[in-house]
């Protein structure tokens, strides 16, 4: 079953000019992307910075009202929800953020951080919902809870902290859980530990997580399918391993081929890319990669490309690939 | 006999705490035109060692005990004057994060000029051509010399920050983490551009970063650092062929990466320590699967346990 | 690791500040002198009401003596109960404008860093518009529209004057703290704007009120002394501002160092403990600035 479909989902931010001046110029953050996940799967959402993914992760969970279209949470179009039907709906989806050191109340303990989605939503009693915190924190990973129930954010390590961010998540059993960039401000030693959390998490409780990130290699780690971003359009999406061993867009083979690697005797190819990303204002049509792409036509730079089918679950949008 | 050799290094940081112990009898050498890679995870005091060489290091902290032998001479005996003429001109440094630290009101041309005054006596003729050659050598338009920082992308100041560094010359460069806020993109230019130089210039380096993957591929040797002390230094590819260290062994098994199988990776159970009050013995004990009594008790000697290959651990193989 | 529980540290974590407890001592002291105020006056009144008190005894102003430690004025009212009722009314006078500008204040703030839009705008140039008032010439005018000089009215203008540079403040911190992950989690969850308000960003604002507070109190203590001097204030009480006018008024400002130096060091004391207090309330109330 699909738990989460979006089409042609669109943010745009107005370029501010000054207090009183409107500007006409817009950023086009997110540009019409589709994609959907089916429930208990992950998908990762990769790019570089600047492209839309945290946008687009923003969106997902509502923290953004999209500029156009439809976001559909178990079939019921979520995109432009207000007020207490909106808020219905926030127990159904939870945020994991990146920065572990700032998702967290400093003058909230952890009782305070995980209890508070409950008490937002009204559910339960007092004692009911220390129960469900204990519970919560034992999921993931916080043995003893009552050790940690009244410590504040600067008592916890970065990998408890984001362990405590993710019982909050979890306490008030979401179905989606957007996690933007989760694990890029840990330790090597810890990060692992919270991604196999994650994946231990979702075989558990059955979620359907979007998984942000900069990193291809965490990416592959974590996902059932991976999406490539570039200047707010998704440019290749697919099953994992066949993304990771059967790129097709140039920009993908060009990103993948820039992963550094951690074994020194093996040598890999580079492709090399021309200049930098630009920035999405009123970009013009035509494919958003043609100024840097090695394949680039005359049709690349005045026609938007569509999304071609490589196989059952592989879209590219680029108008070199003939299916 | 190595450019720079460090014997028995030994730098605690003062606090109100009490005495972080942040580099513990470290030794090492690095041989003339050799790229020595300085892995490990944050607050391991990879930092701390290169400051030290440049003896830059903060007030509170202090050598204890030890030598930093560059081309024959003790550093750690030098009076700061002294050491103000080897700074820059001999041994120079790509800092953290350097690109944030470009003045945003000067011209990059200026700042990288200032540098080479500081150090030389030459004209300005001779220095702005200079700056042209450093402005090619690591890829930027010479011609962009001129412009602010705030006109460059990340990746060009950081490119600006290499130029600057390599702008009297220097015979050992220290890069610390000089690719890390850079996208993936960007940082595999950096990377090989900072290769490419250093094949040209027969440069000697010492490469300091918490991602394996960038030492494996910039590094023809490598140093494994845990909690203040190096537990293994050894060529990169016997290291990565059959890593000695517990810890060594954890850490390549907890990065993921695109090439190979997908497999399940198992992290190093715990956390790293508190250096204030370090655990006995040898430091890896807490965390280690293979720990028997003695880890505890005793402190493991680093040792060359096979030709080129240095090993800090009681049970090796 | 024990179980450390934030609140019952406070209070260790203060009296550790050596600043924290200069500043408390001081404040402790003038409580106390306040405390005293009626049981000196009420020895007998006739003599020691600070205003309507006469010694028959004494003629023109005296230096300190075995019944008026601190000497009297030119009418013989007494100094030293003077000195005390005026510690009183600093207080009150100090922490009724401190509360109610600050609050003026940090509301304002508040509201218009985490609305933005138009309500930012109105709100930010009224600020400008208080800010730039002219303190002095507005109290010269009020108190000449009412024909009389009221204590109470002189606490309401400072309040409604005073607020504007802590709503700036508190306004650029509110502006920072709402773009924190951890509101935005409160609002992934549902949270309301008033939840967020108070009780994700008000707590952490209040370091910076505690120490606008007690900028208020300085600011009210040292303006009404001000204008007591300047012979605004309400002549109906004796704050330490009018002692000091009293005194030069009658030509004794450098023959009578008894009565010149007591109220401007109270003054001074007073507006400096409030600022080592606020400084200390900054660290403890603020748990990042905590030791581990």
């Amino acid at each position: 079953m699909k738990l989460i479909e979006v089409t042609d989902l669109k943010k745009y931010f107005p370029v501010r000019k000054g207090i009183f001046s409107k500007s006409d110029k817009y950023v086009h953050a997110v540009d019409g992307i589709n994609f959907s996940v089916e429930e208990g799967k992950i998908l990762g959402l990769a790019g570089e910075s600047g492209c839309g993914k945290t946008t687009v992760s923003k969106l997902l969970v509502r923290l953004l009202e999209p500029t156009n279209g439809k976001i559909l949470l178990e079939g019921e179009d979520i995109a432009h929800k207000k007020g207490k039907k909106l808020k219905e709906f926030r127990k159904k989806m939870q945020m994991i953020f990146q920065d572990p050191y700032g998702s967290l109340n400093p003058r909230f303990t952890v009782m305070d951080t995980v209890a508070e989605p409950l008490i937002i939503q009204g559910i339960g009693t007092p004692e009911e919902r220390e129960d469900a915190v204990a519970k919560a924190l034992d999921i993931v990973g916080l043995k003893s809870p009552e050790e940690f129930l009244f410590r504040y954010p600067h008592e916890l390590s970065g990998g408890q902290r984001q362990r405590v961010a993710i019982a909050r998540a979890l306490v008030i059993e979401p179905k989606f859980v957007a996690a933007d960039e989760p694990v890029s401000m840990l330790d090597v030693s810890i990060r692992l530990g919270v991604m196999n959390l994650m994946l231990e998490l979702r075989d558990r409780l059955n979620l359907t997580i979007v998984f942000v990130t900069h990193d291809l290699a965490c990416a592959r780690y974590m996902s059932d399918e991976i999406a490539i971003m570039y200047l707010g359009e998704i440019v290749e999406i697919a099953p994992t391993e066949e993304l990771i061993n059967n790129p097709k867009h140039p920009y993908t083979k060009a990103l993948l081929s820039s992963v550094p690697i951690p074994d020194p005797s093996e040598k890999r190819k580079r492709i090399e890319v021309k200049g930098r990303v630009s920035t999405p204002i009123d970009p013009p049509h035509g494919c958003r990669f043609a100024p840097r792409c090695p394949h680039v036509t005359a049709k690349c730079k005045k026609k938007d490309p569509h999304n071609v089918r490589v196989s059952d679950k592989h879209l590219v949008a680029c108008h070199s690939f003939k299916s | 006999m190595g450019i720079i050799e460090i014997e028995n290094l030994k730098i605690y940081y003062k606090t109100v705490k009490g005495y972080v112990k942040a580099v513990e009898n470290v030794s090492f050498n690095i041989e003339k035109g050799e790229t020595m890679g300085l892995v490990g995870e944050s607050g391991c005091g990879k930092t701390t060692i290169g400051m030290s060489i440049m003896r830059l290091l903060p007030r509170n902290a202090k050598i204890i005990g030890g030598k930093i032998i560059f081309e024959g001479e003790d550093l750690i005996k030098k009076r700061e004057e002294e050491m103000e003429k080897i700074r820059w001109k001999e041994i120079s440094m790509i800092f953290q994060a350097a690109m944030n630290a470009l003045n945003p009101v000067y011209k990059i041309e200026n700042q990288i000029l200032e540098a080479i005054y500081a150090h030389e006596n030459i004209s300005k003729k001779e220095a702005v051509e200079r700056v042209s050659r450093l402005y090619s050598l690591v890829g930027i338009d010479p011609r962009r010399a001129k412009e602010y920082p705030h006109e460059y992308s990340g990746g060009m100041k950081q490119r600006a920050v290499i130029a600057m560094a390599l702008a009297c010359n220097p015979k050992f460069i220290i890069a610390d983490e000089p690719t890390t806020a850079l996208d993936v993109m960007v940082q595999d230019q950096i990377i090989s551009e900072i290769k490419e130089i250093q094949k040209k210039l027969q440069m000697t380096m010492m490469y300091i970063s918490h991602d394996i993957s960038v030492i494996a591929e910039t590094c023809k040797r490598i140093g494994v650092m845990y909690a203040g002390g190096i537990v293994e230094y050894a060529d990169a590819i016997p290291l990565f062929k059959k890593p000695l260290h517990p810890y060594t062994k954890a850490l390549m098994n907890s990065f993921p990466s695109i090439k190979g199988e997908k497999k399940k990776l198992t992290p190093v159970p715990g956390e790293p320590p508190n250096l204030l009050n370090p655990p006995s013995g040898c430091r890896f004990h807490p965390r280690c699967s293979k720990a028997k009594s003695l880890c505890r008790k005793k402190a493991p000697k680093f040792v060359e346990y096979q030709h080129r290959h240095f090993v800090a651990c009681h049970y090796v193989g | 690791m024990k179980i450390i529980r934030g609140k019952s540290k406070t209070w260790d974590l203060f009296i550790k500040s050596t600043l924290g407890k200069v500043g408390l001592g001081l404040l402790i002291t003038f409580a106390i002198m306040a405390v005293l105020s009626p049981i000196w006056i009420a020895r007998n009144p006739q003599i020691y009401d600070p205003l309507t008190g006469k010694d028959p005894n004494v003629f023109g102003s005296i230096p300190p003596t075995m019944a008026h430690p601190l000497g009297t004025d030119q009418l013989g009212r007494d100094l030293l109960s003077q000195l005390l009722k005026g510690s009183q009314i600093a207080f009150l006078v100090g922490i009724s404008v401190g509360v109610f500008s600050t609050s003026i204040g940090t509301l304002i703030g508040l509201i218009s860093g985490y609305y933005r839009g138009k309500i930012e705008i109105v709100l930010m140039r009224l600020t400008d518009i208080v800010m730039t008032l002219p303190l002095l010439p507005l109290l010269i005018v009020i108190s000449g529209i009412f024909g009389r000089k009221d204590i109470r009215m002189i606490v309401l203008v400072l309040s409604l004057a005073g607020w504007t540079l802590a709503a700036r403040v508190i306004r650029s911190q509110t502006l920072t703290l709402k773009e924190r992950p951890y509101i935005e989690s409160a609002r992934v969850s549902g949270a309301s704007n008033m939840r967020i308000i108070f009780k994700h960003i008000a707590p952490n604002i209040l370091p910076l009120t505690f120490l606008y507070m007690t900028i208020g109190v300085t600011y009210a203590i040292l303006t009404e002394a001000g204008l007591g001097f300047l012979g605004l204030s309400d002549p109906t009480i004796s704050s330490w501002g009018m002692m000091l006018q009293w005194c030069f008024m009658s030509g004794y400002t450098f023959k009578a160092l008894y009565w010149m130096i007591p109220p401007g060091l109270c003054i001074s004391a007073l507006a400096l403990s409030f600022y080592l207090v606020g400084y200390a309330m900054e660290e403890i109330v603020n748990p990042r600035l905590r030791e581990r």
